[in-house]
């Protein structure tokens, strides 16, 4: 790269050839419900839901809001990130039954978890398993809040009449759960996450709006599970093979976490009806009447990337100087990446592109817009606007109307 | 860009210069108010980075550090010197500008934007603590600086001393002598106090507990008393002369001994709870220092004292080389080192960043001794002072060292100017006011830049008061008559009407209303909103908000939903609203689903109780998502936010703002962990019983709010076009360190003596209302002789002096230094103004006036307000007269805000759960479309799975010669399907298949030990056998191999796509086609493949044909050739047939409709 080329990457990008409208809200949730407010409008004008895609740098810090704010509209939303199996039911049973078996006196809490995550026995039917919430409450409430071997436990889930009768067999199959081999580890796990799928999914599908999202959710998560369930297998064996971790059930759950936060996993979705809000790697060559690009935040959109190697470094290696010419730079060495992301998106949007941002943080401090909107040309929705695309009365702001209004005229 | 830019002048332009003429050395800019202290740091900044990239630096960035003390100023910084640049440049201010191309400009500020030393002291701080982190038994860099993790360690480290076996008597005996009240430090707050202290002046134990032995030496100057008459010395020590001794002539003998015992025990007892907390604080150290290495939590202040103690090679890390070499690092990067409000600097924020700068750097620090304000915050605004003054800062003693003094202020109008001069001048250079403290003031004066006006800039809202104390609410909002907060929100209102306070095109001005305490802002702004005027307030305690309250109300309930108490308590102390069913609930056994089922319930009722129940059967989820995520489960499930029910008298835009912020706040405390309900429970508590100390409720105006209030802290830095002073008739000496137990002040700390020692309550000593000690009484000047005073000496002596404060010389410099601040702060208050200055003042004073205890009576001097004048006044100066207006707008006028105000869709209408619409497959399979659009409820859950969606099938007979042991009869389908497709791809020759030659069977066996590795040599047999015979023989007669054995060409498993449009709802069709096969004539074949090892139903014959048909449709779709496309279905196995489809392919898109439409 010529020093002339490093100094291309900070030239303005081009202007996109769509209207380009910007929504201001105070806070980063508040801007999640004026996106989606946009969202349920557009839907209002007839605009189908495969005609518009919400964009975001990370959606780290919009997921949440996002997901609360599309709710609100009665949208369902499709997220296009890997799951985060650690926070699902199908991992915190299996995580939980690990934290039983490994512990010599559980406390009541660590005991009863797996039951309040829907364990069910393997050969369970589904008229009596899993038991549920409020059963399984009221049986804690009724044991010592106290630490105990399991087979105290037992003894206590026999003698206690305000129990529930299948805490036995819960405490009977804990007793028989083999010591953690590798491949009785594997056995032990998959039956639970496969009982699970028999018996506890069809909970949570029953309790689940028509939309079905939980449902979803949960079932990804269990696929995921079985698979983490397979790999954890091998990865316990070769751990156990190099001395790095001793064999115990907390072993276990210790790199069941390690495995799981690495958050691979299926990415396809189900829903026709959900709207899709991506992250702004994924927009790359696709085309959508209308994007709204969310999160325009100094700091968020470019973010900023560590790196070990020395800015001083960096920009020699990018400027091409010296011997150090002949290595390769990285793009996140230059927030070039987030730039061209952000240029990605806007050139995907092919009626309009709105983009989004907030200006206040959490405690009340300036949040700035994204230096990357300083040489675009937005129409700012004026405050009244705002107001009324936000009330009960929602109405699309002139400017995005007029995306509309461009969509008949191109078309006629 | 504007045509105008900003250009230095005088004292800014003078320090800029001496600044670019060295290459080292130390630069200070004494600043008033207004000054442009901000505008010299932005360019000197920007211009810096300039000349550096000019003389060939690629990253000028990395050497220049700017930072400053607050964080929202910090946040600017770097917009600012970016826009600073751009001026520089576009209007060629500095020579460097004319040597860059706007290319370059756009370079610069992208780097700029990445600048590492830019922000907070703090944040500098932390990048080094990133560095050092594991070098100092971090596991990795520590969270910093989030309060609810900090509470909870310190919480933790309080715990651990408790249930240490060798401390439990002294925190017993401390807890007894400083229990827990509501405005007081308990012990633990004291001991959190007292590491911050000891951190942030890099003390020992050792050293702070002869500090606190100091105090109490010198408060019993005398020793242990021995007589009464050693008590009255203490009172003449006191005072700091002879005292009038016969007010104790009354004292009789009995209470004089009794008097004289109580002293030496509090004495000795003071000593032995002094012995107590050291000994306890030495062992809560160790544990502080352990346990934020464990939890990887840390505050501001361990940043800086980790950095410094690093540096220092106190903390006994051995590797010398790569402390050297961090060290160089820092010190080769920060070239030029900019500090703004330099007088708020803490002394350990001071020692750390010494160890980053060497004198070959060049400092530049700009300050305002006048404006500090954060003694509280330990901030040392003497090592700004000796900079300026002696040219030592940062542990250097500069060889260059120049100083400025920038008096011209640019904010003010003349009159404003005039009027804090004549008001501040007088305040702070009285020795008995701003020069009571240890800052040497000298108070510079203010010369504004500004042009006047033909109108009061200053404005008096007078009113007659109550007689009444002017900090009670019947002095400022009393509920008859008009009150000081009434009388200001009037003349501002009518001054918005009348144009007083408009702009030139009529728009209102910004107005800010400066508050010294928070406490009175409520009926404030009830005033103002009586007035028509609408009011921005971000001073509101978030966890006092009844809303935010239910939701960690019903956290705690979840922790065990089962728990009677806990429902009870939810019930009857919540504020849920279910307190009318408490009979109800008795009745029931605090059971919800039993109140919810048997009692006749309001809609409202039952709408909280339905939310409980649900919440409480998805409580398991809550133990495994953050608290973040289920706090909003909460609010969602009962609909807090739009509070169908009008449970909460909260405003509704307010409702909805506070519980984003509650979530955004537990979010941000959890940072990547995760609470549990009783995790969240033990967090928040601290927050929950003193709710100051967590944060506000995010302000809910917007821009077209008329009124902002703010505290006078909040707003330093900051300034607007008009300004009031509310409530300036509090006492000063309210809340000093007399009523404080713990005192922590640059060299001085303090424990004051311990509550329960028994003294005589009944017997006062003069001056003292208090007699020798009593710490309830906080009402009142003193708590008794023993602790700090806010007597003036000439109260009690006529002759002593009057610029002295009664009692001990350490508790009297403390009490000194806050009052000195108090007046410091009012100056920072006076000079946040612009265009016109505010202040309500009485007409009649209820008592004599009080200028050295209030700015109430400093200001009506200062403005010479006499309470006669009306209309407008002319005030004489030695300098620039000006005019004071006094409730000088027209009464007649009204102001309305004309904003219209609507509330927003999610303070009116709950979460539309129930509306989302049914679920509808996005992607589909041709092979699975028949069972999945049959029954779709039935079948969701295996599609969503990935698994196989089965069709109603006939069993597998009893006679077929497989074992399905390894494989069941799904495997076996998928596995001969396999071995079929890949001979076929491999163009196997004929005779070798028919012969099931060693190819066939190679092929066959990596296909099955794909599958089922561990497979019997029997069952593998087996399979073999049956393929041989009941399927490639079949195979091998069909019309499908003597088609391909003619055909141009061959695609095995070739995708086909499609897409099919319902109602605006798109489904995507992704199959796979077996076999696509093309004669030289031109014909197509596509062909799927089954196994089948029962006889087919008239369901799995539908589930083909549709199969069949899908393709056909997705054909039409794609191909727009005019040769015919043959489909069909081949089943081998048990059953050999040929599925050709009758249906026309439009039932794909009606299945489908049908699915939509449901």
């Amino acid at each position: 790269m010529t020093a002339e080329d490093r100094l291309s990457l900070s030239q303005p990008l081009d202007a996109p050839d769509v209207p380009i409208v910007e929504i201001e809200a105070r806070t980063r949730r508040a801007e999640a419900r004026s996106v989606m407010a946009t969202v349920a409008s557009l839907r209002d004008h007839g605009v189908p839901t495969r005609d518009i895609a919400v964009v975001v740098r990370d959606l780290d810090n919009y997921e949440e809001p996002l997901y609360r704010a599309s709710v609100h509209y009665g949208l369902t939303p499709v997220f296009w990130v890997q799951l985060r199996v650690t926070q699902t039911r199908p991992f915190a049973l299996i995580e939980s039954v690990c934290d039983v078996l490994a512990s010599n006196n559980p406390p009541r809490e660590i005991l009863c978890r797996p039951l309040e995550h829907r364990w069910a026995p393997p050969s369970a039917t589904s008229s009596e398993w899993p038991i549920d919430p409020k059963t399984v409450q009221v049986s804690m409430q009724a044991l010592p809040d106290e630490s105990r071997t399991l087979s105290e436990w037992h003894d206590e889930f026999e003698g206690n009449p305000e129990i529930d009768e299948r805490f036995v067999t819960y405490a009977e199959w804990l007793g028989d759960c083999p010591e953690p081999a590798p491949e009785a580890v594997t056995n032990v796990l998959t039956d639970v996450v496969e009982t699970y799928e028999e018996l506890g999914l069809p909970v949570t599908k029953e309790n689940d709006s028509p939309s079905l999202i939980e449902t979803e959710r949960d079932a990804r998560a269990t696929v995921r599970v079985k698979t983490l369930v397979q790999q954890l297998r091998h990865k316990y064996a070769d751990r156990l093979d190099e001395g790095t971790l001793d064999r115990s059930w907390s072993s276990v759950a210790e790199l069941s976490q390690l495995i799981a936060t690495q958050r691979p996993g299926r990415r396809d979705h189900s829903n026709a009806r959900a709207v899709d809000i991506l992250e702004a790697n994924d927009i790359w060559l696709l085309n959508v009447p209308y994007v709204l690009a969310v999160g325009l935040i100094d700091g968020e959109w470019p973010q900023q990337t560590e790196s070990v190697v020395p800015p001083e470094l960096q920009e020699a290696i990018l400027r091409g100087d010296g011997s150090v010419g002949t290595l390769a730079p990285r793009t996140a060495w230059t927030t070039g990446r987030d730039r061209d992301q952000f240029d990605d998106t806007l050139r995907a949007a092919g009626n309009g592109l709105i983009v989004t941002r907030h200006t206040e943080s959490t405690s009340g401090e300036e949040r700035r817009p994204s230096p990357l909107l300083e040489h675009l040309d937005t129409d700012l929705v004026p405050p009244d606007e705002r107001r009324q695309l936000m009330s009960e009365d929602r109405e699309l702001p002139d400017s995005v109307r007029a995306m509309l209004n461009r969509e008949v005229i191109n078309s006629e | 860009m504007s045509d105008d830019p900003i250009r230095l002048q005088n004292a800014q332009r003078d320090i800029r210069d001496a600044y670019f003429d060295h290459d080292s050395g130390l630069y200070t800019l004494n600043c008033v108010p207004g000054a442009g202290k901000s505008e010299v740091t932005d360019h000197i900044s920007a211009e810096d980075i300039l000349r550096r990239y000019v003389a060939g630096d690629p990253t000028p960035e990395q050497r220049v550090a700017a930072i400053s003390f607050n964080r929202s100023e910090a946040e600017n910084i770097i917009p600012d010197i970016c826009a600073r640049l751009r001026e520089i440049v576009e209007h060629d201010l500095v020579p460097a500008a004319s040597q860059v191309s706007d290319s370059e400009v756009e370079y610069l500020i992208q780097r700029i934007n990445q600048a590492p030393f830019v922000g907070t002291i703090d944040s500098i701080l932390r990048d080094v603590l990133s560095e050092i982190a594991s070098d100092i038994g971090f596991e990795e860099m520590p969270v910093v600086g989030n309060t609810a993790r900090q509470k909870h360690l310190h919480k933790a480290c309080y715990r651990a001393v408790q249930e240490d076996p060798d401390l439990a008597q002294r925190v017993e005996r401390l807890e007894d002598a400083y229990p827990t009240g509501e405005y007081d430090d308990d012990v633990s707050e004291m001991l959190e106090t007292a590491v911050t202290y000891c951190r942030d002046r890099r003390i020992s134990t050792e050293r702070f507990r002869s500090n606190l032995e100091q105090t109490v030496e010198d408060v019993y100057a005398e020793g242990r008393p021995r007589s009464f008459n050693d008590v009255v010395a203490a009172v003449e020590h006191c005072v700091g002369e002879d005292i009038d001794e016969s007010p104790y002539a009354d004292i009789g003998d009995d209470d004089r001994n009794r008097i004289c015992d109580a002293d030496s025990r509090l004495h000795d007892d003071w000593r032995a709870r002094i012995d107590d907390f050291c000994t306890v604080l030495e062992e809560y150290r160790i544990t502080y220092r352990q346990t934020i290495r464990d939890r990887g939590v840390v505050s501001h202040t361990d940043v800086a004292y980790l950095v410094d103690a690093y540096f220092d090679d106190r903390l006994g890390n051995d590797d010398d080389t790569h402390r050297a070499r961090i060290r160089q690092r820092y010190q080769t990067r920060i070239q030029s080192l900019i500090i703004d409000e330099a007088q708020d600097v803490s002394s350990i924020q001071h020692a750390a960043l010494s160890h980053l700068v060497t004198s070959s750097a060049r400092v530049f620090g700009a300050g305002d001794l006048l404006q500090s304000v954060y003694l509280w915050r330990h901030a040392e605004p003497t090592l700004f002072e000796t900079a300026t003054d002696d040219g030592e800062y940062l542990g250097i003693d500069w060889d260059i060292h120049e100083h400025r003094t920038a008096k011209t202020t640019y904010r003010c109008v003349p009159d404003v100017a005039s009027a804090i001069n004549e008001i501040s001048e007088a305040a702070l250079t009285d020795p008995a006011r701003g020069n009571l403290g240890e800052l040497d003031v000298r108070y510079p004066g203010l010369e504004a830049d500004r042009d006047s006006t033909d109108e009061s800039n200053v404005h008096i809202a007078a009113f007659d008061p109550i007689a009444s104390d002017p900090d009670s609410y019947t002095w400022v909002k009393p509920v008859e008559g008009r009150g000081e907060a009434t009388t200001l929100a009037t003349l501002l209102s009518k001054g918005l009407a009348d144009g007083s306070f408009t702009d030139e095109n009529d728009d209102p001005l910004g107005i800010t209303v400066l508050f010294r305490w928070s406490s009175k802002m409520d009926v404030y702004e009830e005033a103002f909103e009586e007035m028509g005027l609408s009011v921005r307030n971000a001073s509101e305690n978030l966890f006092e908000c009844s809303v935010v309250d239910v939701v960690l109300d019903v956290c705690e309930w979840l922790v065990a939903p089962a728990d009677p108490e806990r429902t009870r308590e939810l019930v009857i102390e919540s504020n849920l609203g279910l307190e009318p069913l408490t009979d109800n609930f008795e009745t029931h056994h605090w059971d919800i689903d039993a109140v919810l089922d048997d009692c006749d319930l309001t809609g409202a009722h039952q709408h909280v109780l339905g939310g409980l129940s649900e919440l409480r059967d998805r409580r398991d989820s809550f133990l495994s998502r953050p608290a973040g995520t289920y706090a909003e489960d909460i609010i969602e499930t009962l609909a807090l936010r739009a509070d169908s029910y009008g449970c909460f008298d909260v405003d509704p835009a307010q409702r909805v703002a506070n519980l984003d912020a509650l979530v955004e706040t537990l979010e941000e405390w959890e940072a990547d962990g995760h609470f549990t309900p009783r995790e969240l429970t033990e967090l928040v508590e601290p927050f929950r019983v003193s709710p100051y100390m967590g944060p506000n409720q995010p302000s809910t105006a917007d821009t077209s709010h008329d009124v902002e209030f703010r505290t006078v802290h909040d707003a330093k830095g900051d300034q607007d076009d008009v300004v009031a002073i509310a409530n300036p008739g509090f006492d000063l000496w309210k809340h000093g360190p007399q009523a404080q137990r713990f005192l922590t002040q640059g060299i001085i700390a303090g424990l004051a003596p311990p509550t329960n020692t028994d003294t005589p309550s009944d017997v006062a000593l003069p001056p003292f209302v208090n007699g020798l000690y009593d710490p309830e009484d906080t009402r009142d000047r003193d708590v008794g002789l023993r602790w700090a005073t806010g007597h003036w000496c000439d109260d009690i002596a006529e002759s002593a002096d009057s610029t002295s404060l009664v009692g001990p010389e350490r508790l009297r410099r403390v009490a000194a230094n806050e009052r000195a601040e108090a007046w410091r702060l009012l100056y920072v208050a006076l000079t946040r103004a612009r265009d016109y200055l505010v202040v309500p003042l009485p007409r009649s004073l209820p008592d004599e006036s009080r200028p050295r205890d209030r700015w109430l009576d400093t200001i009506r001097e200062g403005l010479n307000f006499t309470g006669s004048q009306t209309g407008s006044y002319t005030v004489d100066t030695d300098t620039v007269p000006f005019d004071v207006g006094v409730n000088d707008v027209a009464l007649q006028a009204t102001w309305a805000d004309t904003a219209t105000t609507c509330d927003d869709d999610v303070a009116v209408n709950p979460p539309r759960h129930t509306d989302l619409d049914p679920w509808v497959p996005r992607f589909i399979n041709p092979s699975t479309m028949y069972p999945l659009t049959d029954d779709p409820d039935g079948q969701v859950l295996n599609h969503l799975l990935g698994n196989a969606l089965h069709t109603e099938a006939n069993d597998v007979p009893d006679d077929i010669p497989l074992q399905f042991d390894r494989l069941g009869p799904d495997d076996v389908g998928s596995c001969l399907h396999e071995v079929l497709t890949t001979l076929v791809e491999r163009e196997v020759p004929e005779p070798t298949l028919r012969s099931l030659g060693d190819e066939v069977r190679r092929v066959f066996d990596d296909v099955v030990d794909d599958h089922a590795p561990r497979i019997d040599d029997a069952e593998r047999d087996g399979l073999f056998t049956f393929f041989g015979e009941e399927v490639l023989n079949d195979f091998l007669a069909s019309d499908l191999w003597n088609r391909i054995q003619r055909a141009e060409r061959v695609t095995v498993e070739r995708p086909i796509d499609g897409l099919v449009t319902v109602d605006d709802v798109e489904i995507e069709i992704h199959g796979t086609s077996d076999f696509v096969v093309e004669l030289p004539s031109g014909e197509q074949y596509v062909a799927d493949l089954k196994i089948t090892l029962t006889d087919q139903t008239l369901e799995t014959r539908r589930r083909y044909e549709l199969q069949v048909t899908a393709y056909s449709y997705l054909f039409e779709q794609q191909d727009s050739s005019e040769n015919p496309v043959s489909r069909t279905v081949e089943t081998f196995g048990v059953e050999r047939d040929t599925i050709e489809s009758s249906w026309p392919s439009e039932i794909v898109e009606r299945r489908l409709a049908t699915l939509v439409r449901q």
